[in-house]
């Protein structure tokens, strides 16, 4: 491709959008060990992690380079002791903060302080509408329970609440109480996502991938709810890849409206980048953005 | 799959209603890109200069009525075209859970 003119794959050319949104991968430690983690199969040390500083100085130049939002993510945020100084940079930077969390490590008095740091935006994980599915799902036994109460206080504190459902072959057929659950924990949205097949999912795909009858399924509740619910939760609706003709465009291209910085800092088009053969990503550790 | 049946979009928006921006969707300013912006859960959403106007004069306290009636003062425009701009525009926000009505959350 010429530098000083993008193209696509057909010639014509292409006006690149500025991104706005950036996911923070801050660590890729978590207490749970879900089978389709969306983290690499080789996962960033602890000890390589950038400091609440640094991710300071990455919020400030994405805020100049026009991110708007911001979702705090991981492996799981909490697992940061400084996740609160985190969060207070990442406001005074001027964008959206989104926790993205499985809600494990969260107390009370966590919470409390988060919202006072500045979090815009709560989404809380579920690995299955009970103990005995989330807990075998997320590998952690008391993490339901856990969760049910953090998302009790999440209520409390008055964030507002997004369920993400993460869904395949396990437990789809459970996403009408899964829509239900949402309801009840005063959520104003779910997202239903089917997992995606890379990384870990794609190691775990013969138990995670839904039948072509099970994503067909999932799009029927999924629109009988959105009719039904319109006005108290908002259903976003990540359908089943391989059951469709073509492949979706990922990310809705590339680097177009979000970025992903993984926690020692490399900056990422998307989740599996590094999983293409033959390609570099630099660091803004080294390169900054401006 | 057919699309679902949707009700009219502007139901049961009544003059008295108390229409307002809740908490984790904000108004601001996009000095990047020179727009105006509504922040809201993993949303961004672009706003014209009418969509703008209108979500300038939430405040939590004026009914849509007297909203109705003030922005059609303003903007000098009238007040039956300011309604329908306004209750189609509201409308849409609340089904999407970025504006609340008062008593109604």
């Amino acid at each position: 491709m010429k530098q000083d003119r993008a193209e696509d794959i057909r010639g014509n050319p292409v006006t690149p959008g500025l991104p706005m949104a950036m996911l923070a991968e801050l660590t890729h430690r978590c207490p749970l060990a879900c089978p389709y983690c969306s983290n690499p199969v080789e996962l960033s040390r602890a000890s390589s992690e950038m400091t609440a500083d640094e991710w300071g100085s990455v919020f400030r130049q994405a805020a100049d380079l026009g991110i708007l939002q911001v979702h705090l993510s991981g492996g799981e945020p909490a697992s940061r002791r400084d996740l609160t100084e985190i969060v207070r940079h990442a406001r005074d930077a001027g964008l959206y903060v989104n926790l993205i969390t499985s809600g494990i490590g969260l107390t009370e008095a966590r919470l409390r302080e988060l919202d006072h740091a500045g979090v815009d935006h709560v989404q809380l994980s579920l690995q299955g509408i009970n103990a005995e599915m989330a807990d075998w799902i997320g590998g952690y036994k008391g993490g339901f329970d856990r969760k049910m109460q953090v998302a009790e206080w999440i209520g409390q504190i008055g964030f507002p609440l997004t369920v993400n459902a993460v869904v395949h072959r396990q437990n789809m057929d459970r996403l009408p109480e899964m829509i239900e659950m949402a309801v009840n924990l005063g959520a104003r949205r779910i997202e239903v996502a089917t997992v995606q097949f890379h990384g870990w999912a794609d190691l775990n795909r013969k138990t995670l991938m839904p039948t072509m009858a099970q994503a067909m399924q999932a799009r029927a509740v999924v629109n009988e709810a959105r009719a039904r619910l319109r006005g108290r939760l908002v259903i976003d609706y990540v359908p089943a890849d391989h059951h469709a003709k073509f492949p979706k465009s990922c990310m809705g291209g590339w680097g177009s409206t979000g970025l992903n910085v993984t926690p020692e800092g490399l900056v990422l088009p998307c989740h599996a980048a590094q999983t293409i053969p033959n390609l570099d990503f630099d660091n803004v550790r080294e390169v900054p953005w401006r | 799959m057919n699309a679902p049946q949707q009700p009219p979009a502007t139901a049961d928006l009544d003059d008295a209603a108390i229409p307002y921006l809740p908490r984790g969707v904000r108004l601001q300013d996009d000095r990047v890109r020179g727009i105006r912006v509504l922040q809201a859960p993993e949303r961004a959403m672009q706003l014209d200069a009418v969509g703008d106007a209108i979500l300038s004069e939430l405040d939590g306290e004026t009914g849509l009525g007297a909203l109705i009636d003030r922005l059609a003062q303003k903007y000098d425009a009238p007040r039956d075209q300011i309604a329908e701009d306004v209750r189609g525009f509201l409308n849409g926000l609340i089904d999407r859970r970025m504006v609340f009505v008062r008593g109604r959350e």
